[in-house]
């Protein structure tokens, strides 16, 4: 069932594609190929492709549990999360959220995931910014109240 | 002789201090890498990119860097195969075969030290192999005009899908998805800002770094973190980590054959490491497997895969350096990494970069041995690592991609590309849809579509072109081959599926 659900929405991106590549004409000068062609070849290389895998034989894959489902849903919140508020709060504390709500995904003690943040985030800011001599925000939060 | 001085040209750039110190970094880092579930080399290289590239490191230390992680990696990787029986890639599952028995019955030390040997085998006749065999292939594609450029590359697609994945057409969907994922930016021939939506972004088409890291860093970080439940005890008392004269001679011609067989495997686009290491393994089977011991923890059955993955792995780098085509995922963002430092992998390169590459070669050769020692008396300390639990290595693995690429460019668009692509990869790999086609798609897509231009304003818009030389019908020949005996097979499983179910 996955599968067919795959080639579903395969075949919708790749129409998708190969509409919005016909638009890709371009004006005055151009060379033999164009730049809608090759886009366009592409999006007729994956149509036949999601015919055959909907109309095709299909395994029954192991489909994550609805348990997991909620704890992948998280893991990925909370880096969405990481990347909104990176520049607000700074590397250092975006760096202990992820440590401490991934920890407790895995039922780790709570001081033990708070030692891990703090003791990772510092070692990974300063490989970035003294060893390796890169940027980490330190957080637009604390230069304001500085 | 020329070769030969040519090699001690290499060695005379390998050894400078700052060189071997990157040597040593690349192996250790490789190793490491190798061995810790959530990392494989790919990601341990797309995660450098970022930094190499804002310390501004010499193309050449760079590539030694990259290479030493690759084959590295392969070394680590059999060190978790053997005592967790969780291979770190596919290309260690054949060495778990026996590896892992030969662990359980307390024979982890002498399975240890003959995976370090047969590695070193492998990784050795694989560098002599390269050394040789490069060359005299970059002579050869000389000959290769821009219509051949395009087949071979769309040869590498259909090689790559056939062997990657459990299914052909999940490996062509994933090349499409690359390939669409390549043509965002701005086209190169006609300056016209393709699927870009307005978006200054991604005028510069997509970092490919962000699209590796997310695609197979960030998607094994939600596969590990699926399941919760800690790993198994670890036994790091190893014992001591040596084989017996008499067990080193009854692995030594498997060791050698199987490395050679790696070796011509991993230079064929599209197959590596892991079919190399279960090719060894069937080969070794049938010929020394009398007893049938294979299995139950044999320690020919060790070398020989360990030999092949190594062997394999440094063949994979012919294609990439001669005809600048890499026909896997690592060898894909190494080319990456050579391509944005307007490095240009082809015919030409074993010339024009000559030091480049034969410091390369040299480097190898310091680089395998260094990882014998790591590997024999310094195992004990590697396998320390093993034992950081989960809930520090899985946040630590994706703290250190996302501060990798935010420091590298600023940007939070990164990251949150880098995110999504994490959730593809993920939803990729639980439809067992194969990712390596995606990044060799997205690397080789602009390629493509410049062969093809070249190769039609060449023949002033003749699309015949791409017939046109007996060297061109040839790689269509392949391409036919490779394409059409995978489909074939699916369609008659199709049937014989259809059949059972009738019945």
């Amino acid at each position: 069932m996955s599968d067919r659900i795959v080639a579903v929405m395969l075949l919708v991106l790749a129409l998708l594609f190969g509409f919005q590549a016909w638009a890709y004409v371009p004006i005055g000068f151009t060379d033999h190929l164009g730049a809608r062609v090759f886009p366009l070849a592409v999006a007729l290389f994956m149509l036949p492709l999601t015919l055959v895998l909907f109309f095709g034989r299909h395994v029954a894959g192991a489909w994550p549990s609805a348990r997991a489902w909620r704890v992948v849903f998280l893991a990925l919140s909370v880096l969405v999360v990481y990347a909104l508020v990176i520049e607000f709060v700074g590397f250092l504390i975006a760096t202990m959220g992820v440590f401490i709500v991934y920890g407790m995904l895995y039922g780790a003690r709570w001081w033990k995931t708070i030692i891990a943040g703090v003791v990772a985030s510092l070692i990974l800011y300063f490989l970035f910014v003294w060893a390796l001599d890169m940027y980490l925000p330190l957080g637009a939060l604390f230069e304001e109240l500085l | 002789m020329d070769a030969f001085q040519s090699l001690m040209q290499g060695f005379s750039g390998a050894l400078i201090p700052i060189n071997l110190l990157v040597v040593f970094l690349g192996v250790t880092a490789g190793t490491v890498i190798g061995m810790l579930p959530g990392i494989g080399p790919i990601n341990g290289i797309a995660i450098l990119i970022p930094i190499t590239f804002a310390l501004g490191i010499d193309p050449t230390a760079m590539l030694i860097l990259f290479a030493g992680i690759y084959y590295g990696a392969q070394y680590g990787n059999s060190i978790s195969t053997i005592l967790l029986n969780v291979p770190g890639t596919p290309s260690s599952v054949a060495t778990a075969l026996d590896g892992h028995p030969m662990a359980k019955s307390g024979r982890a030390g002498p399975a240890l030290a003959i995976s370090a040997i047969a590695s070193f085998v492998g990784g050795t006749v694989a560098v002599i192999g390269l050394m040789f065999l490069a060359p005299v292939l970059s002579k050869w594609a000389i000959r290769f005009g821009p219509a051949e450029y395009f087949v071979l590359i769309l040869f590498t697609f259909t090689m790559l899908s056939a062997l990657s994945g459990k299914q052909f057409i999940k490996g062509l969907l994933a090349t499409g998805i690359g390939l669409m994922l390549a043509t965002i930016g701005i086209d190169g021939g006609t300056g016209i800002p393709r699927y870009t939506f307005g978006h200054l972004a991604f005028y510069d088409g997509l970092d490919f770094a962000v699209v590796t890291i997310g695609l197979f860093a960030i998607s094994e970080v939600f596969l590990l973190i699926e399941q919760t439940q800690t790993a198994g005890e670890v036994n790091t008392k190893l014992g001591r980590v040596m084989v017996t004269l008499k067990e080193f001679l009854s692995c030594w011609w498997g060791m050698i054959r199987s490395a050679v067989t790696g070796f011509l495997i991993g230079v064929l686009p599209g197959a590596g490491a892991t079919i190399a290491s279960f090719m060894a393994y069937a080969t070794e089977q049938r010929l020394v497997d009398k007893k049938g011991t294979f299995g139950t923890g044999d320690i020919r059955a060790v070398a020989a895969p360990e030999s092949a993955n190594n062997a394999a792995v440094s063949g994979a780098l012919i294609p990439m350096l001669t005809l600048g085509v890499p026909g896997s995922g690592t060898t894909a963002v190494i080319l990456g990494a050579l391509l944005a430092l307007n490095l240009n992998p082809g015919p030409l390169f074993i010339v024009q970069h000559a030091d480049m590459f034969w410091t390369l070669i040299a480097s190898m050769y310091i680089g395998n041995i260094m990882l014998l020692v790591l590997n024999l008396p310094l195992v004990g300390l590697f396998v320390k690592v093993l034992l950081i639990p989960r809930y520090i290595l899985v946040p630590g693995v994706a703290m250190i991609s996302y501060g990798a690429i935010y420091a590298a460019s600023s940007s939070m668009t990164d990251l949150m590309l880098m995110t999504g692509f994490g959730l593809l990869g993920y939803l990729m790999r639980k439809t067992d849809f194969p990712l390596a086609p995606v990044i060799l798609a997205l690397v080789l897509g602009p390629m493509m579509e410049t062969s093809l231009r070249r190769a039609l304003s060449l023949s002033n818009g003749d699309w015949g072109v791409l017939f046109a030389s007996p060297l061109v019908l040839v790689l269509w020949g392949l391409v036919a081959v490779s394409a059409f005996v995978p489909l074939i097979r699916t369609l008659r499983r199709a049937r014989q599926y259809n059949d059972s179910e009738q019945h």
